[in-house]
């Protein structure tokens, strides 16, 4: 493989599974797409590419409509509330995303512009999925948009919880628009 | 109005000369049909009674003739029927097809794709039938059948009689039998329904059936439903056979009668033995006609039940004349839009639209802002002449827009949908269609419908103007790149030439930069992005046998396969490849889109479903065609694109060897059949940019195909080949429901489309919503610099960040127009759009 390729995890590359599977195995452990039964969530895992970003390359920017998810492999991401990014290290991000994590799959359900620009904070590798090929596997599985609304309430739920929560410590939450 | 037409009208219509000729055939036919009845008599009367062999070879001689003559007949009248019956079909479709284009777009709310292909296709079939049958049918049958009665009471009126006496029996006792069959087969399909059912609720309830052990619970429920279908089966069987049994039965027992009373009479010498033959056979034949003509009227009843269903369910008035009443020019209209109280009631007697009042002068530019189901949209589309307002009165430079025929107003206006349609054909097709559309109806076009006219259609500079203003000249120029050159394109050997050009430039200039997304056809290395084909022969086919469709097949090859020890791991990865895509796929349609990232082609997959279907068969002893199709799907297999299986290092290095073993084999077998990759040679299988780039993009990832397009883009402009690979583009076929291309493409395309006719009046739907800001900003500028006092434009919007400079903003809320002024007016009232920019910016 070329060094830009997205690194495997060595193990799973040892034991001969496909990129399909570990997409797949990685899906399985995304809260978006908990509920999901398998034939679709494996549609989603093949309509899916791995892609890098090197630091400081953007995911997209605010006021952007929103294209594509994405869904942390290795490396991290951070989020600011502005239009650029501030140079590495200037400021603390608004928020911060590593492996696992997905970002960008609320606003694939919705047509509002990004609040916050994202930036690879160090070399990164991701899962995405864009907005055209989620919505024709939406065509196919109507079900993939019930259980994808049913996820956002879930964790717009606990957000709002852990939003209470933390008011009564005196921290701020930001980012729930980048789910 | 072609749905107010009644069925008969269409016999009436059809081509009178084929319908003539079709009564002058039958006519002859008839005769032919009764003469071979009277040879047959004088067969036995006169040849065989009187041992003359002269007659006998001359009545069977003319016997022959007739009998041919008929069935020859028989095969003309089918096809003139069929010539009219499909004349009138086609016919009946195209009006109706027509009529239903004019339809108010509310009936199509109401009304599926489905029920309109359904009604097109299939439910007309039968009124075309029986159009071309309305004729031919009843006409012959009843003079055969005439023809046949008349003979027989010319042989014997009295055996004539009793033969025929028979059929009233038949009317009498046929029509209930008849009525009850139908009646239990209605029983019958309505069991099987109450089945269906029960079954699907038993599998849907399988988890629950299984977990309680309910097996036999849900078996004794399923047996009691057997039963009912059991019984009603039984009954309807008993009915069928009985009305062929009855019919037989009167078909066999007629000749009891006329041998016995036709026996007695030739005993008595009252009847010859000739005439008694030639009877029999008539009343043979008397059944065949008999049996047409009820088979017709059922084909009578059928059509007319769903001729009459279809046209009423199309029995609906356009709301808009599509052209003038008399033939004068269109009208050139300004563009100054005046609204008054209007009004739009739906069913329900909601109103969406109530009491707007508003003028726009010709140039201005109104945003229509306001939250969803607010009326933004149907109030552009009642300006547009999409739907027919119920009160008030929209009137465009002092006409009212109601009474506009359709050919003026589309003359006059750019509408962009919120959802724009594509239709399937070139993006050059595209673009043209609105104005192709504006173009006179006698306009010389050729056999495909294409203009002729050149003059008539927008010059290529001017095309590409608009595709540059609207933003969508990226990605006619990224489809251009990716277009592989045909090979007959002559003209295009300097192009070759500019192309190899660019590539020692674009290598120089931004090859270090660009190194990473890009993977350069290199002689030791594999190539991810590259099919294993492309892998092995590194080159590209200049005999077709080594094409990649070709490769499976060529014996030469599969011999190198073996020699390589590649052919059993092809195998292995073609059958592991078809077993994945099967398993991803099976189920879903042959959407290009879900097919991109797997070698199989959409139109191979239902194939493939039976292979995989078929269970796992060692792949060498599998028929031959099926190995070669194992081949072939191996062979495109692309790592870099293609995840559905691992690709091991060891069929990596297999191939990497093989590469130069291949080279080495073919050179000695069949030298120059394949050009190899070379730094200087133009590479014909390639598109036009993996040519550029002597190699092949890692990623298809927006940001880094841009970057890779600015380096080109100076490059095509320094060769001065720009618009001729922007013109390759636009020949780009973007896939049924323009599947091929994005959302943003599309809408761009739909602007563009639009701008294309400069009309004095634009509506915009939400024309930008799926845009990026650039592309956005972009066409918001076009319209303030272009547009501003030179056309009229009303701008639904939802993005709230581009209408400061639009000369009027009019919120909605409820059908009403709650606040209207310019945005600075607008935002210092701090009213309702005050409220919705701030409700908006809150999130």
């Amino acid at each position: 493989m070329s060094s830009f390729t997205a690194p495997s995890s060595t193990n799973d590359a040892a034991e001969g599974k496909s990129e399909l599977q570990q997409n797949l195995d990685r899906y399985r452990q995304v809260w978006l797409f908990s509920g999901l039964a398998l034939e679709p969530l494996k549609l989603l895992a093949y309509l899916s590419t791995r892609e890098t970003l090197k630091p400081g390359e953007p995911l997209f920017h605010r006021g952007e409509l929103p294209t594509a998810m994405a869904v942390v492999l290795a490396g991290t991401l951070h989020a600011y509330a502005a239009a650029e990014a501030p140079p590495a290290g200037a400021r603390e991000p608004d928020a911060s995303f590593g492996p696992g994590d997905c970002v960008g799959g609320l606003a694939l359900l919705g047509k509002e512009t990004h609040n916050y620009t994202v930036v690879a904070a160090e070399p990164l590798s991701y899962l995405t999925l864009s907005r055209e090929k989620l919505q024709r596997a939406m065509q196919q599985y109507p079900d993939i948009g019930l259980k994808l609304c049913e996820a956002l309430a879930t964790r717009v739920s606990q957000w709002d919880r852990s939003a209470l929560d933390a008011l009564a410590r005196q921290e701020t939450r930001l980012g729930v628009s980048l789910l | 109005m072609v749905t107010k037409k009644p069925l008969f009208a269409w016999v009436k219509e059809s081509s009178l000369k084929l319908q003539l000729l079709l009564l002058a055939v039958i006519g002859v036919t008839v005769a032919a049909r009764v003469f071979p009845l009277e040879m047959q008599k004088k067969i036995i009367n006169e040849a065989i009674s009187l041992k003359q062999v002269e007659l006998l070879v001359l009545y069977s001689g003319l016997y022959l003739a007739s009998v041919l003559l008929a069935s020859g007949l028989k095969y003309v009248i089918t096809l003139l029927q069929t010539s009219i019956g499909e004349r009138a079909l086609q016919q009946m479709r195209q009006q109706l097809f027509e009529h239903i284009l004019t339809l108010p777009l509310g009936f199509f709310r109401k009304t599926s794709a489905g029920t309109v292909i359904a009604s097109l296709v299939q439910e007309l079939t039968a009124a075309g039938e029986f159009v071309g049958a309305a004729i031919a049918i009843p006409v012959t049958n009843t003079l055969t059948l005439l023809g046949f009665a008349a003979y027989m009471f010319y042989l014997s009126p009295t055996m004539a009689a009793i033969s025929l006496a028979l059929y009233p029996v038949l009317i009498f006792l046929l029509p209930p039998l008849q009525r009850r069959t139908n009646n239990w087969n209605k029983a019958r399909v309505e069991s099987t329904r109450v089945l269906s059912n029960k079954i699907s609720e038993s599998i849907g309830g399988i988890h629950e059936i299984q977990a309680n052990g309910a097996n036999h619970i849900e078996g004794r429920k399923h047996f009691r439903f057997l039963q009912d279908l059991y019984r009603i089966r039984i009954t309807w069987t008993l009915y069928r056979q009985g009305v062929k049994v009855l019919n037989n039965l009167f078909q066999s027992t007629g000749p009891f009668l006329l041998f016995l009373v036709g026996g007695w009479l030739a005993i008595n010498g009252r009847f010859d033995l000739g005439a008694l033959v030639a009877f029999l056979s008539a009343y043979e034949k008397i059944y065949d006609p008999w049996k047409e003509l009820m088979d017709f009227y059922q084909v009578y009843q059928d059509a007319k039940v769903r001729y009459a269903k279809t046209m009423e369910a199309f029995d609906v008035e356009p709301e808009f004349v599509l052209q003038p009443a008399e033939a004068r020019a269109k009208q050139e209209l300004a563009g100054a839009i005046e609204i008054k109280n209007l009004v739009f009631e739906v069913e329900g007697g909601i109103r969406l639209l109530n009491g707007i009042d508003m003028s726009l002068a010709n140039g201005e530019h109104l945003a229509l802002v306001g939250f969803s189901g607010s009326g933004k949209s149907t109030l552009a589309q009642c300006m547009g002449q999409l739907y027919k307002y119920t009160g008030g009165s929209v009137q465009i430079d002092g006409r009212e827009v109601a009474e506009l025929p359709k050919s003026d107003i589309a003359h006059n206006m750019g509408y962009v949908a919120q959802a724009p349609f594509i239709f399937d054909g070139t993006i050059q097709e595209n673009l043209l269609y609105g104005v192709e559309a504006d173009l006179p109806l006698d306009a010389p076009r050729d056999d495909m419908g294409r203009v002729t006219d050149p003059a008539l259609l927008p010059s290529l500079d001017r095309m590409i103007e608009v595709v540059q203003q609207t933003g969508i000249f990226q990605d006619v120029l990224r489809f251009g790149l990716n277009t592989v050159l045909a090979p007959e394109q002559g003209a295009q050997a300097e192009l070759r030439n500019k192309i190899i050009a660019i590539r020692q430039d674009f290598r120089n200039d931004h090859g270090p930069d660009l190194a990473d997304y890009l993977e350069f056809f290199e002689e030791g290395r594999y190539l991810e992005h590259s099919s294993l084909a492309a892998n092995l022969i590194f080159g590209h086919p200049v005999k077709s046998d080594y094409a990649v469709e070709n490769l499976a097949k060529s014996q030469f090859f599969k011999n190198f396969l073996s020699e390589a020890q590649l052919r059993l791991p092809l195998l292995t990865l073609g059958d592991e490849l078809a077993r994945q895509t099967v398993d991803i796929l099976g189920e879903l349609p042959e959407d290009a889109l879900f097919f991109e990232q797997s070698p199989m082609l959409p139109e191979e997959l239902e194939s493939w479903k039976e292979y995989v279907a078929r269970g796992r068969i060692p792949l060498a002893q599998l028929p031959q065609e099926d190995q070669d199709r194992l081949l072939e799907l191996a062979l495109r297999f692309t790592p870099g694109r293609h995840k559905m299986v691992p690709f091991s290092r060891l069929l990596e290095t297999l191939v990497l060897e093989g590469r130069g073993r291949f080279r080495t084999a073919l050179e000695a077998h069949d030298p120059g059949a394949v050009s190899f990759y070379r730094a200087d040679g133009y590479i014909e299988s390639q598109p036009i940019l993996d040519n550029i780039l002597f190699g092949k993009a890692k990623t298809d990832q927006p940001h880094v195909m841009e970057r890779i397009q600015q380096a080109i883009v100076m490059l095509l402009i320094e060769q001065d080949m720009l618009e001729a690979v922007v013109s390759i583009g636009l020949q780009f076929r973007v896939g049924t429901k323009g599947d091929r291309l994005s959302g943003g493409q599309k809408q761009k395309l739909a602007i563009a489309r639009a701008f294309m006719k400069e009309p004095p009046i634009l509506i915009m739907d939400e024309a930008t919503s799926a845009l990026d800001n650039r592309s956005q900003s972009r066409i918001q500028n076009l319209i303030e610099t272009k547009w501003k006092g030179r056309a009229t434009l009303v701008a639904v919007v939802h993005r709230l960040d581009i209408i400061k400079n639009f000369d009027q903003v009019a919120v909605m809320k409820a059908g009403k127009i709650v606040e209207q002024g310019t945005y600075a007016e607008l935002m210092a009232k701090k009213g309702s759009l005050y409220e919705l920019v701030h409700g908006a910016q809150q999130h």
